[in-house]
Formats: C-alpha cells, sequence, structure tokens
C-alpha cells in the first residue's frame, strides 16, 4: 500500500537523502553509502535530516528506503514533485509530535485519573 | 448476651435447606437472566440485603465502641474486628480506595463480589470491573489474570450490562489499543441509567475525559464533561474548568485551585493544574483567520506550501486552502504529460501512473479531513478534491453498512450468537459506520442510510431480547433506533421502538 501524503512530504527521500530532484542516478547512491556509514558510526551531522517543517530524526532504515524509492523511475517522479519545495522554504510551523511524547503524555493523564500507574504505559 | 447473628443466619440456613427440598427454591438448571430491575422496590433480593446490612450493623457499631476504651488506648481485638466487618459493609469503599490503588485485582474482584449495594444487581460485571481497575494501576499487569478475566468475562451466563463493557475497555487500554478502548467506554452512555448505573457511568467518563485531555482534546473534554449523562465528580469539575482556560476562556486561577483543593489525587494533578494556572491564554479569536493564498507563480510549489502547512496543524481553513491549490494543480493537463516525459527520461515507461499515484495520494489525504471542512464551511462550495473524496467515502459507507447488516442478519437467521461482548462490538461497529455515513450525506440522503437498518436492526434487537435474554443490550439497540427514526421524520418506527424499549430490561 502507498504511504500517505503526509508521510511521503516528511519522509521525502530528497530531504532523507539531503539531495536536490536534479540528482543522478550515481550521486544518489554515493550519497546513501555515506550516510549509512556515518549512521554507523554514529555521527552527529548526519542523526538528523532538514525540511520546509523543520530538522527531522534520520535512520539507517529510513536512508535504506529512500534509496530503494528513488531507484524505481516512476516512483521517484512523484518524490520530486513532492520535493519541489526547498528545505528552507519553513512553510510549516509545528512538525507533529513525535510518538513517545504522545504516549508519555496519555500515560501521565491517565495515571492523574488513577487509570494506570506512575510512569506506566 | 444472645448471640443473634449467628441465630438468625442459621434460620436463614435452614429456610433454604427446606425450600431446596420442597422444590420451591431456585431450579438446579441456571436459566438466563436479565439482572436490570426497574427499580429498588422490584429486587426480589431486596429483604436479604435490607437484613444483611442490619446485621452486619448490629455486630459493627459494639465493635467500633468497644475499640476505644475510656483511658484513651484503643483494644487491638475490637479494632480488628471493626476493620473485618466494615470489608462486607462498605466493599465498594474498600474497593476504590485501597485495592484497586494497590493493584490487588482478586481482593477487588471478590469484595465487590460481596457488594449487597452498587453491585446487587450487576455480577459478575460489577467485580470484573473492579478487577480490571485493580489490574490497570499494576505496573505490569498480570498477564494470567488478565487472561482469566478477560475470559471471564467473555463466557458469563447472565445478560450484559455496562460494568463488563467498562471491564472491556480497561483491557483494551492496557492491551495499548486506546480507539478500541474509547469505543468501549464510549458505548456505556448508549445503556439505560439503570444499567450503567452511576459508577460505571462515573468511571467511563473519567477514562474518556483523562484521554481527551492527553490528546490536548480540550472542546472535547468540555462537551464530555457538560453532558447531562456524565454523573457529577469532584475530578469532572476541575476537568472542565482546566479545559476552558486551554480554550481561552475567562477562567480565574483560583477557581483552578479551588477545583483542585476539591479534587482527589492533588498530588498527581499539582503540576498540570499550576501550569495551567501560569499559562498566558490567548483571547480565542472568534473566527479562524483566513489562510493568506500562496503567493508563488508556481502552482505545484503553491499547493505544496499549502500542504506542508496543513500537514503542521490540519484545521479546516488550511485543509481548504490546501484542496484549492492542489485542485489547479490536478487538473492541469500538463502534469501528465511532464510526469510521463520525466519517466521516459530516467529510463522508464509511463502511461500517467505517477500523477495518478499523486492524484490519489492527495484525495486519500483529505478523505478523512472532507466533512470537517464541510462542516466548517457550509455555505461555499468544496474544492473538487474534498468533493469527490466525500462522495467516493459515501459510497464505501453505504457498501459496508450494508454488508454488516446482511451478516448480522444471516448470523440470526441461523440462531448463531457469539460472546455478548463481541455482538455489542459487532452492534458498535455497525453503528460508527452509520454515523459516519448520516455525517457525510445530505439530510435527505439520511432516510435512505436509515432505511438500510432500521428494520433489520429491530429484528435483531427483538431477537437478542426474546430467545436470548439480552434485554439490557436490546433495549439499547431500540432506543438507539428510536433517536435515529425521530431524527429522520420516521414517525412509525420511533413509535415502534419507543414500545419495545418500554418492555424492560
Amino acid at each position: 500500500m502507498a504511504a500517505p501524503l503526509d508521510r511521503r512530504l516528511l519522509e521525502n527521500p530528497f530531504y532523507v537523502l539531503g539531495l536536490t530532484p536534479a540528482c543522478t542516478r550515481a550521486e544518489l547512491e554515493r550519497q546513501g553509502q555515506k550516510l549509512l556509514s556515518m549512521l554507523t558510526l554514529g555521527l552527529q551531522e548526519a542523526a538528523t535530516y532538514v525540511t520546509p517543517a523543520g530538522p527531522r530524526p534520520r535512520t539507517s532504515e529510513l536512508v535504506r528506503e529512500a534509496m530503494a524509492e528513488l531507484r524505481d523511475p516512476k516512483r521517484r517522479v512523484v518524490h520530486e514533485l513532492l520535493a519541489a519545495l526547498p528545505v528552507d522554504a519553513s512553510v510549516a510551523q509545528v512538525a507533529p509530535a513525535p510518538a513517545a511524547d504522545e504516549r508519555e503524555a496519555w500515560g501521565e493523564a491517565m495515571w492523574a485519573f488513577g487509570f494506570a500507574p506512575k510512569g506506566g504505559r | 448476651m444472645i448471640p443473634i447473628g449467628p441465630i438468625v443466619l442459621a434460620v436463614a440456613l435452614a429456610v433454604r435447606a427446606v425450600n431446596a427440598r420442597s422444590g420451591n427454591g431456585p431450579p438446579a438448571a441456571v436459566v438466563p437472566t436479565s439482572r436490570g430491575t426497574t427499580s429498588v422496590w422490584s429486587d426480589p433480593h431486596l429483604g436479604g440485603t435490607v437484613g444483611l446490612q442490619f446485621l452486619l450493623w448490629l455486630a459493627f457499631i459494639p465493635a467500633v465502641i468497644l475499640s476505644f476504651d475510656v483511658n484513651g488506648g484503643v483494644a487491638p481485638v475490637a479494632v480488628a474486628v471493626s476493620l473485618l466487618l466494615s470489608v462486607p459493609l462498605f466493599p465498594w469503599w474498600w474497593t476504590r480506595n485501597v485495592f484497586v490503588p494497590r493493584g490487588l485485582p482478586r481482593l477487588a474482584y471478590f469484595a465487590s463480589m460481596l457488594s449487597r449495594v452498587t453491585w446487587r444487581r450487576d455480577k459478575p460485571g460489577g467485580p470484573l470491573l473492579a478487577a480490571a481497575w485493580a489490574l490497570s494501576r499494576q505496573r505490569v499487569p498480570s498477564a494470567k489474570l488478565v487472561a482469566k478475566y478477560e475470559a471471564r468475562l467473555e463466557k458469563q451466563f447472565d445478560a450484559l450490562h455496562a460494568s463488563s463493557v467498562v471491564a472491556k475497555g480497561l483491557f483494551a487500554a492496557m492491551a495499548g489499543k486506546r480507539d478500541e478502548a474509547r469505543r468501549w467506554m464510549e458505548s456505556v452512555f448508549l445503556f439505560d441509567p439503570r444499567i450503567a448505573i452511576r459508577p460505571v457511568r462515573r468511571l467511563a467518563t473519567e477514562w474518556l475525559l483523562a484521554d481527551a485531555s492527553a490528546r490536548g482534546e480540550w472542546r472535547r473534554v468540555v462537551t464530555l464533561a457538560s453532558s447531562r449523562q456524565a454523573p457529577w465528580s469532584p475530578m469532572l469539575a476541575l476537568a472542565r474548568l482546566l479545559a476552558r482556560r486551554q480554550l481561552g476562556e475567562s477562567v480565574a486561577p483560583w477557581r483552578l485551585w479551588l477545583g483542585w483543593v476539591a479534587a482527589p489525587r492533588r498530588l498527581r494533578t499539582f503540576r498540570f493544574v499550576r501550569q495551567t494556572a501560569r499559562k498566558e491564554i490567548a483571547p480565542k479569536a472568534a473566527v479562524e483567520a483566513p489562510v493568506a493564498a500562496a503567493s508563488s507563480a508556481d502552482p505545484l510549489r503553491a499547493a505544496l506550501s499549502a500542504q506542508w502547512a496543513a500537514v503542521g496543524a490540519t484545521t479546516p481553513a488550511k485543509l481548504l486552502e490546501a484542496a484549492r491549490t492542489w485542485e489547479a494543480v490536478l487538473a492541469d493537463g500538463s502534469l501528465r504529460q511532464r510526469c510521463t516525459a520525466r519517466v521516459v527520461d530516467l529510463g522508464g515507461v509511463d502511461s500517467g501512473a505517477a500523477a495518478d499515484e499523486l492524484g490519489a495520494a492527495v484525495r486519500d489525504f483529505f478523505t478523512p479531513h472532507a466533512q470537517a471542512c464541510r462542516e466548517a464551511r457550509p455555505h461555499e462550495p468544496l474544492p473538487e478534491v474534498l468533493s469527490a473524496a466525500l462522495s467516493s467515502r459515501r459510497d464505501a459507507l453505504f457498501s459496508e453498512l450494508e454488508e454488516r447488516m446482511d451478516r448480522l442478519t444471516t448470523r440470526k437467521g441461523q440462531n448463531r450468537i457469539y460472546p455478548m461482548i463481541e455482538e455489542w462490538r459487532e452492534v458498535l461497529a455497525l453503528r460508527s459506520v452509520y454515523l459516519e455515513l448520516c455525517a457525510v450525506s445530505t439530510f435527505a440522503e439520511r432516510p435512505l442510510a436509515h432505511g438500510i437498518i432500521s428494520n433489520e436492526l429491530v429484528n435483531y434487537g427483538a431477537w437478542l431480547f426474546n430467545q436470548h435474554k439480552e434485554k439490557p443490550v436490546a433495549n439499547a439497540i431500540f432506543r438507539m433506533l428510536e433517536l435515529e427514526a425521530v431524527s429522520v421524520g420516521d414517525a412509525k418506527s420511533a413509535e415502534l421502538n419507543r414500545e419495545n424499549a418500554a418492555c424492560g430490561l
């Protein structure tokens, strides 16, 4: 099943790899391998990528998925269209809340109302 | 001193034994019965309850008096006896204040089983609720006990009550299925208040308030807390005050603190009340400010710009702006040519698949928000992307409603019944599809949706009532159908369901 539009924007392969839609196939392979090596070594500069909604965490899985997506010409064209906005456009002020915070807030509210132990679920 | 208690107990046991021998007692085989009695006075066990309470009080009061001697000391044996007697006297108090907070499900279950007032007509639903609540307070809920009580919930012989539904919701929340838990808790309010008794509704309301607060849905908190069906509690009052302040209403900090003092669990709520009291609340805007049209000359960039804004905050204004800009992009015939040319450049073969994929992704994004956009701007024509999303959703919902109704009818025809809690899940799923269909339909289309369920669901309710003695659920179905019939102006159906609902619990 195709990914939803908001995920396609937030995890656009061009943003994940830090490339522009005009990049060549060789450039994307080189950049992907470079990022994977940096992530394996735990280098801080590879830990995040920039989107118009601000920085987001980059993982090896995301990089591998991005490379796979851009190898397919049909899928690459869709990603090119969705990456037409430069990362410095700063159009969105609020990025969606990470899931971990949401879980924590839920657990805390349930604890306050007496439906969960402290720091639980 | 004459031992009154043991004498009365011995007489009661002797009468029961004589009754059983003469065949006047309860039948040997258990028959399915509905536990919902319409009033305290129609309860056949009321005499027993009052008698037992009287005896317990007779023993409890002297024990309390003997606990304190005249020299200011305490008699440990009398104190222990007083405490022991207080458990069968106030089992629900002990459960709520001792066994549940300590995470003791077995004791919570057995103490609730002793309840002759709160859960007199609701066993094992009430005790199961207490056990589930106590389990939810454990850091890691005991998997063995969860499985045991869940199995007991599914296999209970008596009619399903709202207490079992809350227990099921708590089990779902423990398993991390929050959406499912929310649906169970919300469904409690479909039962007659004599079945969804005050402690059950209070627990369901407080759970829903906690859930809505955690998700920052302050409007929903206010709605829930103001509902007539939600029993008042200090926690509910505090949640309403906090939510109103979060929404920008003028709630003075001293009122928050007053609500905090009155509410239980003060240590837990202190931090949140302090944060909300200190927070500078912006006065709420009368109307959402319109989003400025994107200035970019390129329609695709304008659409993306608006889309990013909508992803950041899914307000109707931002969604409508994004939908309008996408409409311009997707209607542009050159997009397809551009995509095809680019795919060929990259060494692929394209027959418009990339443009179609983009269009489908855009429509899928807007589908869940289409109704909210229509409600926000009821007098404006919707952009094509949104109206197409609404229309396709409506068609899918019509098919799903018919399918679900057919499945229910077929099962009824074969007289095949699931465990009652699962039957209730099926009813809720059907209702949820029906409500969504009503929301995306015009007023003129609503009778069509009602026509699919009205007759079949009445028959299903009658089947549950007559053959399976599941009167509380059947009653909830009839009341639900009566409301719907009134809203679509079907007087005959409304009358039929009113009469059915009056048949009893």
